[in-house]
């Protein structure tokens, strides 16, 4: 697919009309799409896809958002695309649904989606093939080869998208290869197996039970007893048979003498019977007789009929001639006077020709009169039209000039009411800091007052504490008391012991001195140790609570040094510091009102300024349209004073003044009579010759009518005379006789059937009787009874006999039926198992259950990808320069049912393979880019009607270094030598340096512009 | 009249991902010495001064140094054209201002050619520079309606300045373009995509020298056209190139003789090739430094070849396999040609079940298949 040429209107950035003619290229086959971020260069290829499939490149798009939003109301958003398949040109229009302004009226009306594919002939002609939305996307489905998602893979390859394919998770990657190797079909094949093992399985199991039932049905577990079945029924059978024949000899024995008594008691019957019959007949004899003698006489009459016939006929003829000849000759006095009449009329038309003459003459003038009197109705008509638009329009002047002042007195209240908005918008911001203000001062100073009463009350306690320590030192002061007294005890009692062992002369123990002056003499006992050691335990112990509690005082009186309320007060702002907080509170409210109401009046600025400048907008058109209408006015003008000079002038030709009616009516009363004297001279003298005529035919009708009724009268008396002679003949007295005896000549026929009835009647009855006695000549008559009872008897027993055998026999049939059935269905069965089997295996292997547990699609779609990531690796190597290839994952034995498609990254420089998201984006981007153009080839290779001869990369050229743009590039370069037109879309400038050809997108104000630069 | 012709630095140029740039400035100060150790009067530069339109601040900043040495300090003209990879009008930045400096550019070409007058001895020598332009630009300086080539271009050029100079003294004329006949590599960038963009060497008959640049190996087309070729190695295939600068020296006849001076770079590119372990037991003359490039001919798989190779040869830039088998981990390759349908499942189980389809399942298969396509259909 080559694109020719593209028009984009109002869609993405471009908000007009934009057209790229793709043949200034050349045969340059390597371009560049360059621009800024953001300036349009995408959107060519995505309203190239648009065209082309009704979606765009990335997913990202949605067709909606397609519509430029800079663009006019009025501009409708079309893509209009020319491109060449082979050697065929095409071309695309597309529309989106869309919004536009109406044609007619105000406000906006909503259109569909549209889309009309043509075919260029060689002489440019456009020759239509498919419109519709849908059924074009359909129709380039069909020619390009592709859906929108392979397009978007093989031949745009979307900007951040194709790395999709890269760093894909296997399955992802599956669904990609599907629908570009068109493998469904392999999976529908694995189905078809799999569907075709549970129809065979199916049908297994229902034979197998048919075969069961069957079985079961007869109370047999096996064959073996059916057939075991079958043979005893056949021995019953047999024995009965033999009964039965037995019996059918006795039968035939016994039926014999029966049916002889039969017919010989027949024969007697017969015999009383033919007596009867005769007997009957013999009474009817004379009756016959009377018949036969009547039946003569009528006879006789029909023999006269036919001549009778003639003589009415004659009598018949003559009365009607007598009748006509009565009407015609009425009907010739008619004719005589009718001719009379016509005569006299003939006479008058001479003088009403010379009447006719002064009416035509008269009818000329009138007409002339006429033409002149149309042509002055004409002129007054248009007259009174012209004055009454005339009117109209002074109306409308005056109705313009008072909306023009209206509308200004309001543009003039929209301006008061905008400055007080600027007036409100000023103060806004002093009122709001107002009101930060006084929040922080109400803070401060309820901290203020918290602080306060926390010192008072650490106050308090600090006086509790002090009290306390008083009492404490007291106990101590005590303890201390007690325990120097115990302890002086103590050492009064020890010393007294110790004196008791002082010698005179000898050291003391304690001082060592040999004089003993004054020994200790203490004769209480001493107090303990254990008393004097719970005392100065009870002493530390006080003085340990007199020391914590001293740390207590201490530490309190350092917190209460170091609350200073009267700090707070400093950071209240001067003019609330001596203010309450209610005093405070007030403030903030109304100040906090005041913005409001600021607000409210900055809110409706907005309304304002939209309404003033429509009001602005409806002063300009009215202005227009005041001069229009002047305009209007003065030509009116010019127009009516010319009618009227013409109605002048016309008036002045007119002879008389009469109104055109009265004129009309004149004229067509004078010509009616005209024409009404020329048809009367018409009718005169066609009736004078008519009447002529009618007259001679009558008198010729008269003579003839009278020669035939003379000659017919003497006929019919001769035939009179004739008829009377043969009745005397015939025996009958008179014509009246005759006439009452033809009456009756219709009853012959059935009289002569009852005697010839009678007489055959008789001979039978005569014959029959003969015959009887002749038969029973000598014999008995037999007894039937007792042989008619033996008879039955033997019948019975043969019909059970035989009923037995025939339901055993039917069983048997049924038996040996059922046998043959089973036997067939054994065999159907192990047919069956046979097919099971080979299908089982089929669909098993073909579903996955293998040595590699690999479906028969993955397979195909493994091996597609291998030969995909040969020709990919080919290129990646080269523009790596050996150091990475691309290669499949995994040994063959480690695969599941559900992995297979993965792949890796094979880097030379360590010798191991890695996975692609390892790699840097610049070398994602290459080898993205090669598996893109890999499976680009192999695509074009399997598919053969499909044409890639043209690849777009969308960006990623950003990512790369110097060097690895070179690289890329000359791959680039490579695949375009190969034939291919490759478009590059990139903001990177320096590309611009490396490629010559390129079509430059130019964002402005209004939308952007293209430009190409080769 | 002794002058240095060199071309092709290509400053900024980042070279398998290392930058180059403390390799340049090492030789850049190599070509400071030999224009003291010369006698150089002229300094001639013939493109391709940056690798890039927008080079990197380290190469403008080592080019102004260089060229305030030489043209500042050793007051020695310098006159530089750009090539096909410079900028031009980045390069070509005050360049009206600088001439009063020594340093003569010339970024754009220009319908009038302007040149350089330089004295020596026996008289003026003209030196006349063709900076790089694109053909395009060409039709728009001489007003050309048909299309142009490199070729047509230059014979515009030359034919513009016989009216304005008729030949009567010593001049040599600088340009980068690709001669006829010349020797390419993989570093230089094709200058039209598609075909070379040839210059016949016939339209520089008049000149007494052209100073080439473009082609990265020093090499003469004839006696008085010559590429100095560039000064460092700047791709795998120039491994083999000995990089020069060549000093020219143009008597008063107009008889030029050319000297080839070596440049010795701080890290010369190398290929190395043998097996792993070869390469990384047996000894080195050249230095552990050296910018190298391994090929390996090891058959089998090899662990980290890169990472252990950069031990000891810490700037190694590129491994090749020259022997490698492709590890076939495919069992399932289908074949090349395209096979029909029954044929690829009859493949498919061999493959995985190891046995044949039995002749009892054929019709089965090739009926499930036809019914499949017929359905498609």
């Amino acid at each position: 697919m080559r694109p020719l040429y593209l028009k984009i209107q109002a869609i993405g950035p471009y908000s007009k009309s934009e057209e790229i003619d793709f043949s200034v290229l050349g045969d340059k086959r390597l371009f560049l799409i360059h621009g800024p971020t953001g300036s349009g260069k995408t959107s060519i290829l995505d309203a190239m896809t648009y065209a082309l499939y009704g979606d765009t490149s990335g997913r990202d798009r949605t067709t909606e958002q397609m519509r430029s939003h800079w663009a006019d109301e009025e501009i409708e958003s079309l893509v209009e695309f020319e491109f060449a398949i082979g050697g065929n040109i095409y071309r695309i229009l597309r529309k989106p649904k869309q919004s536009l302004k109406k044609r007619r009226g105000d406000g906006t009306r909503e259109f569909n989606a549209e889309a009309k594919l043509w075919r260029i002939k060689e002489n440019g002609d456009r020759e239509f093939m498919v419109d519709g939305f849908s059924d074009v996307t359909r129709a380039i489905e069909s020619l390009l080869g592709f859906t929108s998602e392979q397009f978007r893979q093989v031949i745009v390859l979307p900007q951040g998208k194709f790395r999709d394919l890269l760093s894909a998770r296997s399955d992802k990657r599956e669904e990609i290869l599907k629908i570009l190797f068109g493998t469904v079909k392999y999976s529908l094949i694995q189905d078809k197996l799999k569907e075709l093992s549970a129809e065979v399985r199916r049908a297994l199991e229902d034979n197998r039970l048919a075969f069961d039932n069957m079985l079961k049905n007869e109370g047999c577990d096996t064959i073996e007893k059916l057939i075991l079945n079958i043979s005893s029924i056949e021995s019953d059978i047999r024995t009965k048979e033999m009964e039965f024949s037995f019996l059918k000899e006795r039968e035939k024995i016994v039926s014999k003498s029966y049916n002889d008594a039969i017919v010989l008691e027949k024969k007697f019957e017969e015999l009383q019977n033919a007596k009867i019959a005769f007997e009957k007949l013999k009474a009817k004899e004379s009756d016959i007789k009377n018949i036969e003698s009547r039946v003569n006489i009528l006879k006789r009459v029909v023999e006269l009929k036919d001549f009778y016939d003639i003589l009415t006929e004659s009598r018949l003829k003559v009365e009607s001639l007598k009748k006509r000849l009565e009407e015609t000759t009425a009907a010739v006095s008619k004719e005589t006077s009718r001719f009379e009449k016509a005569q006299q009329e003939k006479d008058k038309i001479s003088d009403a020709d010379k009447k006719l003459e002064t009416i035509t003459q008269e009818i000329i003038q009138l007409e002339s009169a006429r033409e002149i009197i149309t042509e002055i109705q004409k002129a007054e008509s248009i007259i009174e039209d012209l004055e009454s638009k005339y009117s109209i329009f002074t109306k409308e002047e005056e109705e313009i000039a008072k909306k023009q002042k209206d509308l200004e007195k309001e543009e003039q209240e929209l301006s008061d009411k905008l400055r007080d908005c600027e007036i409100a918008d000023a103060r806004l911001s002093e009122t709001r800091q107002k009101i930060a203000i006084v929040e922080l001062a109400g803070k401060k100073l309820k901290d203020y007052e918290d602080k306060t009463k926390e010192l008072i009350s650490k106050k308090e306690s600090l006086q509790e504490l002090k009290s306390q320590k008083e009492k404490l030192v007291k106990q101590y002061e005590e303890i201390a008391i007690r325990r120097s007294k115990l302890e002086r005890e103590w050492l009064e009692g020890y010393s007294a012991v110790v004196a008791k062992s002082l010698v005179p002369g000898k050291p003391c123990p304690v001082c060592g001195s040999i004089d003993h002056p004054s020994p200790a003499n203490e004769l209480r006992e001493p107090p303990s140790d254990a008393m004097i050691e719970s005392l100065r335990e009870e002493e530390k112990v006080s003085m340990e609570k007199l020391s914590a509690i001293e740390r207590d005082i201490a530490a309190l009186e350092g917190s209460i040094n170091e609350i200073k309320p009267e700090l707070i007060l400093n950071d209240i702002p001067l003019i609330y510091r001596d203010k309450n907080i209610d005093e405070l509170r007030d403030t903030y409210r109304e100040t906090k009102k005041t913005l409001e109401e600021l607000l409210s009046i900055l809110n409706g600025k907005n309304n304002l300024e939209i309404k003033k400048s429509a009001t602005e907008k409806s002063l300009a058109n009215i202005k227009e349209r005041a001069s229009e209408v002047e305009n209007n006015i003065k030509i009116l003008d010019r127009d009516l004073s010319a009618e009227r000079r013409h109605l002048e002038e016309l008036k002045k030709r007119t002879p008389f003044a009469v109104t055109l009616q009265d004129l009309e009516n004149k004229i067509k009363t004078l010509k009616d009579k005209k024409e009404r004297g020329l048809k009367w001279k018409a009718n005169v003298e066609e009736e004078y010759v008519n009447a002529k005529e009618s007259l001679a035919r009558a008198k010729l009708g008269f003579e003839n009518l009278t020669e035939n009724y003379n000659g017919e009268v003497q006929k019919s008396s001769d035939k009179f005379r004739e008829f009377q002679q043969r009745l005397i003949i015939a025996g009958i007295s008179s014509e009246k006789e005759f006439e009452d005896l033809l009456q009756k000549i219709d009853t012959i026929p059935s009289m002569d059937k009852e005697i010839d009835q009678y007489k055959q009647d008789m001979a039978a009855a005569t014959e029959r009787l003969k015959r009887s006695q002749f038969d029973v000549n000598g014999n008995s008559r037999p007894d039937l009874v007792s042989i008619q009872k033996e008879m039955e008897e033997l019948n019975k027993s043969l019909e059970m006999s035989i009923s037995f055998i025939s339901s055993a026999k039917s069983n048997l049939e049924r038996l040996k039926k059922i046998h043959t059935e089973l036997l067939k269905k054994n065999k159907e069965i192990s047919d069956l198992e046979e097919r099971f089997e080979v299908i089982k295996d089929l669909s098993d292997v073909a579903n996955g259950k293998n040595i590699y547990n690999i479906t028969f699609q993955r397979f195909v779609l493994q091996s597609i990808f291998e030969e995909v990531l040969e020709i990919s690796s080919g290129r990646l190597e080269r523009m790596s320069r050996g150091r990475y290839r691309l290669i499949t994952t995994g040994k063959a034995e480690n695969r599941r049912i559900g992995g297979g498609l993965d792949l890796e990254v094979f880097d030379e420089y360590t010798g191991r393979s890695r996975s692609v998201v390892t790699l840097s984006g610049g070398e994602a981007f290459l080898a993205s880019l090669s598996l893109a153009v890999g499976l680009a080839d192999l695509v074009q290779q399997r598919s053969g009607g499909i044409y890639l001869d043209t690849v777009f990369v969308d960006e990623g050229f950003g990512s790369l270094d110097g060097e690895t743009l070179d690289l890329a590039i000359n791959t680039l370069m490579d695949v375009q030598s190969s034939g291919r037109l490759v478009g590059i879309i990139s903001h990177v400038d320096e590309l611009k340096e490396r490629i010559d050809a390129r079509l430059e997108v130019i964002p402005q104000s209004d939308g952007s512009k293209t430009k190409f630069f080769v | 009249m002794r002058f240095l012709h060199t071309a092709d630095w290509h400053l900024g140029r980042i070279f398998h991902g290392m930058h180059l740039t403390g390799d340049q400035s090492y030789i850049l100060e190599t070509i400071e010495e030999i224009i003291k150790d010369e006698a150089i009067e002229a300094y001639i530069i013939a493109g391709d001064i940056y690798d890039r339109a927008v080079p990197p601040p380290e190469a403008v900043e080592l080019l102004g140094q260089h060229l305030e040495i030489v043209a500042g300090d050793l007051k020695i003209p310098v006159i530089m054209i750009a090539g096909n990879h410079d900028s031009a009008e980045r390069l070509n930045f005050c360049s009206g201002i600088m001439r009063n400096s020594n340093l003569f550019i010339y970024g754009n070409p220009v319908a009038k050619i302007q040149e350089v007058i330089l004295e020596d001895k026996h008289g003026p020598v003209r030196f006349f520079p063709f900076p790089y332009g694109d053909p395009e630009r060409f039709r728009e300086l001489y007003e050309v309606s048909e299309s142009i080539t490199h070729e047509s271009a230059y014979r515009l050029m030359m034919e513009s300045l016989n009216p304005l100079f008729p030949k009567k003294c010593r001049e040599v004329a600088i340009t980068h373009a690709f001669i006829s006949g010349g020797q390419s590599s993989d570093s230089e960038r094709p200058l039209v995509i598609g075909s070379a963009g040839n210059v016949s060497a016939d339209l520089f008959n008049r000149f007494n020298y052209t100073a080439l640049g473009h082609l990265h190996s020093p090499q003469s087309i004839n006696s008085t056209l010559r590429y100095s070729g560039s000064i460092m190695k700047y791709s795998i295939a120039e491994a083999n190139h000995s990089k020069s600068v060549s000093v020219v020296e143009i008597n008063d006849t107009g008889d030029v003789k050319i000297t080839e001076i070596p440049l010795r770079p701080k890290k010369d590119l190398r290929i190395i090739t043998g097996s792993f372990k070869e390469i990384m037991e047996r000894s080195d003359s050249g230095s552990r430094e050296d910018y190298v490039v391994v090929r390996l001919t090891d058959v089998l798989g090899l662990y980290e070849p890169m990472n252990r190779l950069r031990e000891r040869y810490p700037n190694i830039i590129h491994l090749e396999r020259v022997n490698s088998s492709v590890a076939q981990n495919s069992v399932f390759s289908a074949g090349r040609e395209k096979k029909d349908d029954l044929e690829l499942f009859l493949q498919f189980y061999k493959v995985v079940t190891e046995r044949d389809v039995a002749p009892a399942a054929m019709d089965v298969i090739s009926d499930a298949i036809k019914s499949v396509v017929e359905a498609e259909a």
